[in-house]
C-alpha cells in the first residue's frame, strides 16, 4: 500500500494498494479493477461504464490522461523526511557538526537552484559542501571564511521560490 | 483419494435441532466478539480522538494489505476475568498479510484501560511471540500501552512466563533471524521501552510516541528534573540524537506507510516444502457442520462427517479403516496442503492408541503436518484393558505424539477430557495452534462426574459424623460444584484464560487451518524421532 | 515560369511538416533544418534532406538570414519557403533570398515592406477606401502625440508601430491613464521590437477579429478564399479559429472580403496573404493589418474550400496563374481549429516544459491533426509553445464543434501540460455555441471556464490507473491460500 497524492493537492493523501498479479487496486478502501491494455492504455469502470485512460510513469510519479484532461500523480516515499513538516525551516541549512567555514560559494541575493553549492565547510579533516535545500534566492550567509561554528548553527538561508501552481 | 461418502440426513429432526442450537451458539459468539472488538466507553473514544490516535482496528486497516485475510487469535481473552471489562485482554493479536508477507501482529488497544497490561495481557503477548518463534513469522508491534496494571503486578511481573518473557522472546526471535518492527504510537515506558529497543526496526509518531525507561513524573520524582515527554523520549530526539528509534513519522498513517515499506524490503525466506497442490473447496457443504454436532455433547457423531466438510474436495484416504475404529486416521488436503488427520470417534482403546502411534510416525517421517480433531472423554478403563496394557498403549501414543517434529494443529470439536487431551495434542503438547468450537468442553473430567465425585466425598464425610442428608441437602452440595465445573469447562472460560488460541465458528475452521498450516511452513521442521516406547 | 525542383523550408515543427507534405505531392524535393535542441521535429523524418543549423538561443538559427540562405544553397535548393513567424515577414530577408537566386515562396519584398509597417499599411488602406480605425501616429509629430491620441477618443489602444503579437499594447479607457500607458507601451516596444515608436488607435469594445485569406498571382489576379473568425484569444494570441465567421451578415462579409481583395490588388500582392480586421458589434469593420505570409490557421480555409494553400503558394511562386477565378471558389460546411499549446490554461496560461512521454493522435472523419512534436520530443522554453493544431470540419457548425470536442477528449499527450481541456470548455460554453465570440471572450467568461472538480469516484479511478502504471519490479503476487481468501476475518 502506498500513499499517493495529486501534484496540485499535495496535502491530500490517498491510500492505494495494488495487488500484484491482479487487476484489483484498492483506493481509500474501495476496489477498482484496472485492465492494462498495453502501450500506456488502461481500461476501468466508472459507475459501471467503461473508461479508457492513458498513463505513463515519470520517475516515482505517473502522468494520467482521461477524456482530454491530464494529471500528475505522485507516490509518496514514506521513509523520506517530510519536507512539508519543516515548512518554517525550509531553505535553512544547519551545520551537521562543529567545524570551520572553508569558503563561500554563493552570495546574498543570488538566485540558486536546489542542490547548488552554497558554502564549503571542514570538520574532523573532512570537507563537505553545503547545498541549497530548495530553489530560491539566498537571503543570508551569516558566516565568513575562516569562521568556526557549533553543531546546529545556521549556515545559510535560502528563500524558497513561490509555487508556480 | 476418494471422497468421503456422507450419511447425513439433513431432513431429520436431530439435524434440524443441532443446526438450530449451533446457529444460536455461533450467533452468541459473534455478538460477544463484536462487543469485544467494537464497544468502548465513550470517554475512552473521546480521549483517543483528542490525542489524535486511531483505534486499534483502524490501525490494522492501515497496516494490513487491503483485500487480504486476517486470522485474529484469542479475541475473547479475559472475557471472564477482571469484571469482563478488559476486552481481548487489552490487545489484538493475529496473523495477517503486510506488504505481501505473512506477519504476526501484536497491537496494544489504548481504548481498553489505556492499553494497560493485565496478567492475561502478558500471557497473550507471550503466546503471540511464542507463535512467532515456533513459526518464524515476522512480528509487528503496535506499541501504545499505559504499562503494567500495578494492582496485579505480582501476577504479571516476576514469574518465568510473565512480562520478562516478552523481551526474552524478542531476543530469541532476533537471534533466529526473524524481523521485528515496532510502531511506537503512544508511550513505551519502563519495561515497555524495551519492545522497540529490541526490535530490528522502529517507527515513532511525533507528538504521541515516546520511549523512556522512566516517564516525566518518575524522572521528576527521582532527580527533580522537569522535562516534557517529547523532549525526554519523543520522535525527534530518538531518531536523530539517541538512535533508539529509526524512523520519525508525522502521524499514524505515515507511520504505517513506513512500516509497510520496511517490511517490503526485508528479504523473504524460503518456506519449508511439503506436499502441496492446487486447493479445492470441500465437496460436501460446510454449512451442514452446524447440524452434525449434537446439541448435547454426550451424544456421539461420526467425525468423518466433520472431516468431509473441512478438507479439500471432501477427499480422505483413511488409514487402517477397519482397525481401531474409535480413532479415525487418514490423509487429506487442506487448502492444497497434505495433512494427516486424527479424529476421535469414541474413547481410545488399545488398538486405536496403537493405530494413532503408527500413523503419527508415518506422518512425522514423511513430513506431513498433523491435524487433531478432538472429541474425547478419555482412554478405556477396566480390568480387561489394563491387562491388555491400555496404559502402556496410551503412553506410546503420547510418547510418539510428543516426538513428532512436524507442525501439529488441534481443534477441540467436542469434549476434551482427561488423558485423552494429552494423546490428542492438547495445549501442553506444543501444537502450533489450538482452537475450540463454541460448544466445546475441556476439563479433567465431565462436570457431572466431577460434581458427583466431590459430592460423594462430602456426603461420606458427613455420614461418618452421623449426618444423613436428604435429597435437597445433597442437591445443595452438588449444585454449586456442578455449576462451577460447568463454568470452568466451557470454551469461553478456556479462551478467557488463553488455554486456546480462540473460539472458531465451525465454518471458519477450514480457513483458520489453511492459514495456520502455511504460516507454519516459515519455520524448518525438526528431525523426526521420539523417546522410548514401552512396547 | 520556373519549376521548383528542390525547396528549402526555413522553419520547423508543424508548419515544416505541412509544407513538406504538399511539396512532396507536387514532386518537389524538400530540405528541412534542425538544431541540436530540436531534433525531434516530425518534418525531419519526412523531408528528403535535413541540414543542421547552429545558434544560441536555438531560435536565433532560424533568424539568421544568411545562414538560412547558405543552407538552402548548399543543399542545392532552388526555392525557399519561410513558413510563418521567424523571417517570413522580413523584407530584407525576402530580398536577400531573391538576390541569392532562390525563388522566395511568398510576396515581393516591397509588399512585405509596405504591409510590415503598421503605419504605412494604414495609410495605404485609407487611400484605397478600406476603412481604418481613427488613429494617431507618433511619427507624424511626436510632440503632439499624446494630444492627438486623446483626440482619437476613448477607449484607446496604444501600441508599438513596429510590433505585433499582442506585445507592447496598452488599452486606455480614460484620459488620466494616458501618460502612464504611453510610457509602458514605449518601454515594452523598445524591449521586444527594438523600436519604441508608438501608434494610437480607437479601441473597439467587444471586437471580433475577422481576417480574409487572399491570394494573388504574378498575372495580377487576386482572389479571396473567405474569412476566418479568430476572436478566441488570450494575451492577444489566437487559440481557436473558425470559418465561416458565425453570425456574420452576408452583406458585411462581402464588403470585408472585397475590401481585402481591393487592398491586395492595389498593392500588387502576389502569393498568400491575410487581411486582418476588427468588426464592431454594430457591424462596422476596420482594417487592422495585413500579414504577408501563410497563417497558422490556414487549415480551416483549406477544409471548407477543399484547396491546398501551400500548393497554391508553390504554384504561384513558380509563376503559374491562380488555377481558379473568384467565381470558382466554393465553400462547404464549417471548420474549426484549436491550437494545442504547452501551457497550464487553468493557472494563468503559464507555459510548461517537459518531454512528450506519450502521444496519441485522435482520428475520425472530418478531423485533421497537424502535429509539431513526436513522442519523446523535449518541450522547452527555447521554442514556441504550440505543439499541434487540431482542425475539424462538418457540414454544420454544430457538427464541426462536436467533432472538435470529441477530438480534444481523444487527444493523448502526456509529459507537458496541454490546454486541450480548456479549449474543450470554451467550445462547450453556451456563448461560444451561440456564436457570441469576441476578443474578450476568455477574459469575460473566465470563471465559467474553470475546470470542474473531480468527484471522489473519479479520483479513485485516476489513482487506480496510476498504481497500475507504476513499474514495481519487487512486487510478488500473493500466493494461495491468501490470494483466494480475500478479506476474510474470523
Amino acid at each position: 500500500m502506498n500513499a499517493f497524492h495529486f501534484s496540485d493537492t499535495p496535502q491530500r493523501r490517498h491510500r492505494v494498494h495494488r495487488q500484484p498479479g491482479s487487476d484489483q487496486v484498492v483506493v481509500d478502501g474501495k476496489h477498482v479493477a484496472v485492465q492494462a491494455l498495453g502501450g500506456g492504455r488502461f481500461r476501468a469502470l466508472l459507475d459501471g461504464r467503461p473508461q479508457q485512460l492513458h498513463a505513463v510513469p515519470d520517475g516515482d510519479a505517473v502522468l494520467v490522461q482521461w477524456r482530454g484532461r491530464a494529471w500528475r500523480i505522485e507516490r509518496i516515499d514514506a521513509t523520506r523526511a517530510n519536507a512539508a513538516a519543516a515548512g518554517s525551516e525550509a531553505g535553512v541549512s544547519h551545520a551537521p557538526m562543529p567545524g570551520v567555514v572553508v569558503s563561500l560559494q554563493a552570495a546574498a541575493g543570488q538566485r540558486v537552484s536546489e542542490g547548488e553549492a552554497l558554502l564549503v565547510i571542514e570538520s574532523m579533516k573532512l570537507q563537505m559542501t553545503i547545498t541549497a535545500a530548495c530553489s530560491g534566492t539566498v537571503q543570508a550567509l551569516p558566516v565568513a571564511a575562516g569562521q568556526t561554528f557549533q553543531r546546529g548553527a545556521v549556515l545559510a538561508q535560502v528563500k524558497p521560490d513561490e509555487e508556480a501552481r | 483419494m476418494s471422497r468421503i461418502v456422507s450419511h447425513l440426513d439433513t431432513t431429520s429432526d436431530s439435524y434440524r435441532h443441532n443446526h438450530a442450537e449451533m446457529t444460536r451458539r455461533v450467533q452468541a459468539l459473534r455478538e460477544l466478539t463484536h462487543k469485544v472488538r467494537h464497544e468502548r466507553p465513550a470517554r475512552d473514544v473521546e480521549r483517543l480522538h483528542r490525542q489524535k490516535k486511531l483505534t486499534v482496528r483502524e490501525r490494522l486497516d492501515l497496516l494490513l494489505d487491503p483485500g487480504t485475510p486476517f486470522l485474529e487469535l484469542s479475541t475473547l481473552a479475559a472475557n471472564r476475568a477482571y469484571g469482563g471489562e478488559v476486552h481481548g485482554a487489552g490487545c489484538v493479536s493475529g496473523i495477517g498479510i503486510v506488504s505481501g508477507r505473512e506477519v504476526v501482529i501484536h497491537a496494544d488497544d489504548p481504548s481498553i484501560k489505556g492499553g494497560a497490561w493485565y496478567p492475561l495481557t502478558i500471557k497473550k503477548i507471550v503466546r503471540t511471540l511464542d507463535i512467532a518463534l515456533e513459526n518464524r513469522l515476522p512480528v509487528i508491534h503496535l506499541c501504545d500501552s499505559a504499562g503494567g496494571f500495578l494492582p496485579l503486578q505480582s501476577e504479571l511481573f516476576p514469574d518465568r512466563y510473565a512480562a520478562g518473557r516478552i523481551f526474552r522472546n524478542q531476543c530469541t526471535l532476533s537471534k533466529l533471524g526473524v524481523p521485528q518492527i515496532a510502531v511506537v504510537l503512544g508511550h513505551c515506558t519502563a519495561g515497555g521501552a524495551y519492545i522497540p529497543a529490541l526490535c530490528d526496526y522502529s517507527v515513532i509518531v511525533r507528538g504521541n510516541g515516546g520511549v523512556f525507561l522512566g516517564g516525566p513524573p518518575l524522572v521528576k520524582a527521582a532527580t527533580g528534573e522537569v522535562v516534557t515527554a517529547e523532549a525526554l523520549g519523543g520522535a525527534d530526539m530518538h531518531t536523530s540524537v539517541s538512535g533508539t528509534c529509526d524512523y520519525p513519522a508525522d502521524d499514524e498513517p505515515h507511520a504505517f506507510a513506513i512500516a509497510r515499506d520496511i517490511l517490503a524490503q526485508t528479504t523473504p525466506i524460503e518456506k519449508t516444502r511439503i506436499d502441496r497442490v492446487e486447493p479445492e473447496d470441500p465437496h460436501h457443504d460446510p454449512a451442514e457442520l452446524y447440524g452434525i454436532i449434537p446439541a448435547d455433547w454426550k451424544t456421539g457423531f461420526d467425525m468423518r462427517e466433520v472431516i468431509a466438510r473441512i478438507v479439500d474436495g471432501s477427499r480422505f484416504h483413511e488409514y487402517q479403516p477397519h482397525y481401531g475404529s474409535t480413532l479415525v486416521c487418514g490423509f487429506a488436503r487442506i487448502w492444497g496442503c497434505k495433512v494427516g488427520i486424527l479424529a476421535n470417534n469414541g474413547v481410545l482403546f488399545n488398538d486405536s492408541s496403537l493405530k494413532a502411534a503408527h500413523f503419527m510416525r508415518l506422518c512425522d517421517r514423511d513430513r506431513t503436518p498433523l491435524v487433531f480433531l478432538q472429541n474425547i472423554t478419555g482412554y478405556m478403563v477396566g480390568r480387561e484393558y489394563e491387562e491388555r496394557g491400555i496404559t502402556k498403549d496410551g503412553a506410546k501414543m503420547i510418547m510418539t505424539q510428543v516426538g513428532c517434529s512436524v507442525p501439529k494443529f488441534t481443534v477441540i470439536v467436542g469434549g476434551s477430557f482427561g488423558a485423552g487431551n494429552y494423546g490428542m495434542c492438547g495445549r501442553a503438547y506444543d501444537g502450533r495452534f489450538l482452537w475450540m468450537w463454541p460448544q466445546s468442553q475441556i476439563a479433567v473430567m465431565g462436570a457431572e462426574q466431577a460434581a458427583n465425585t466431590l459430592a460423594e466425598v462430602k456426603i461420606r464425610q458427613l455420614e461418618r459424623k452421623g449426618h444423613r442428608l436428604d435429597e435437597a441437602e445433597i442437591a445443595a452440595i452438588r449444585e454449586p460444584v456442578l455449576q462451577r465445573f460447568r463454568a470452568e469447562s466451557d470454551a469461553y472460560h478456556s479462551t478467557s484464560e488463553l488455554w486456546d488460541d480462540g473460539i472458531l465458528d465451525p465454518l471458519d475452521t477450514r480457513n483458520a487451518l489453511g492459514m495456520a498450516i502455511v504460516a507454519s511452513l516459515n519455520a524448518p521442521f525438526g528431525e523426526p524421532g521420539y523417546g522410548v516406547l514401552r512396547l | 515560369m520556373t519549376d521548383i525542383r528542390k525547396l528549402f523550408i526555413a522553419n520547423r515543427a508543424e508548419i515544416a511538416l505541412r509544407i513538406v507534405r504538399s511539396a512532396r505531392r507536387l514532386g518537389i524535393a524538400t530540405v528541412v533544418p534542425w538544431h541540436a535542441q530540436d531534433r525531434h521535429g516530425p518534418a525531419l523524418a519526412e523531408a528528403d534532406e535535413t541540414v543542421q543549423v547552429f545558434g544560441e538561443p536555438p531560435v536565433s538559427a532560424w533568424l539568421d538570414a544568411a545562414a538560412m540562405i547558405r543552407a538552402a544553397l548548399d543543399s542545392g535548393c532552388d526555392a525557399l519557403h519561410p513558413g510563418y513567424g521567424f523571417l517570413s515577414e522580413n523584407a530584407g530577408f525576402a530580398r536577400a533570398v531573391a538576390a541569392a537566386g532562390l525563388v522566395f515562396v511568398g510576396p515581393d519584398a516591397a509588399a512585405i515592406e509596405l504591409m510590415g509597417d503598421k503605419i504605412s499599411a494604414r495609410k495605404f488602406a485609407l487611400a484605397h477606401d478600406v476603412p481604418v480605425t481613427p488613429s494617431a501616429d507618433e511619427a507624424d509629430d511626436p510632440a503632439t502625440f499624446a494630444e492627438r491620441a486623446r483626440a482619437v477618443g476613448f477607449p484607446l489602444l496604444i501600441k508599438g508601430a513596429a510590433g505585433g503579437g499582442g506585445k507592447g499594447m496598452q488599452i486606455v479607457r480614460d484620459g488620466a491613464a494616458l501618460a502612464d500607458a504611453i510610457a509602458v507601451a514605449r518601454s515594452e516596444s523598445q524591449r521586444y521590437f527594438g523600436d519604441g515608436r508608438l501608434f494610437a488607435e480607437r479601441y473597439v469594445e467587444r471586437p471580433r477579429h475577422i481576417e480574409v485569406q487572399v491570394f494573388g498571382d504574378r498575372q495580377g489576379h487576386v482572389i479571396h478564399l473567405g474569412e476566418r473568425e479568430c476572436s478566441i484569444q488570450r494575451r492577444f494570441q489566437k487559440l481557436i479559429e473558425e470559418t465561416p465567421a458565425p453570425g456574420l451578415a452576408g452583406g458585411l462579409r462581402d464588403r470585408i472580403c472585397s475590401a481585402a481583395v481591393r487592398l491586395a490588388q492595389a498593392a500588387g500582392y502576389v502569393n498568400a496573404g491575410t487581411v486582418e480586421c476588427i468588426v464592431s458589434p454594430d457591424g462596422e469593420f476596420f482594417f487592422l493589418e495585413m500579414n504577408t505570409r501563410l497563417q497558422v490557421e490556414h487549415p480551416v480555409t483549406e477544409m471548407v474550400t477543399g484547396l491546398d494553400l501551400v500548393e497554391l503558394q508553390l504554384r504561384i511562386a513558380q509563376g503559374e496563374p491562380l488555377p481558379l477565378a473568384q467565381a470558382d471558389v466554393r465553400w462547404h460546411g464549417h471548420a474549426i481549429e484549436c491550437r494545442l499549446l504547452a501551457e497550464d490554461a487553468d493557472a494563468g496560461f503559464v507555459p510548461d516544459t517537459g518531454r512528450v512521454r506519450l502521444l496519441r493522435v485522435p482520428q475520425g472523419p472530418g478531423l485533421r491533426f497537424d502535429g509539431g512534436v513526436t513522442e519523446g520530443a523535449p518541450v522547452t522554453a527555447a521554442f514556441d509553445s504550440m505543439l499541434a493544431k487540431l482542425v475539424t470540419h462538418g457540414a454544420t457548425r454544430e457538427l464541426a464543434l462536436s467533432r472538435a470536442r470529441q477530438a480534444l477528449a481523444d487527444t493523448v499527450m502526456l509529459g507537458v501540460t496541454l490546454n486541450a481541456d480548456f479549449l474543450s470548455r470554451v467550445l462547450q460554453h453556451p456563448a461560444f455555441a451561440a456564436g457570441e465570440t469576441d476578443t474578450g471572450f476568455i477574459e469575460r467568461h473566465r470563471d465559467a471556464l474553470k475546470p470542474a472538480a473531480l468527484s471522489d469516484a473519479e479520483r479513485r479511478l485516476l489513482l487506480a490507473v496510476a498504481a497500475r502504471a507504476l513499474h514495481e519490479p519487487a512486487a510478488r503476487p500473493l500466493s494461495l491460500p491468501h490470494a483466494a481468501m480475500g478479506a476474510w476475518r474470523n
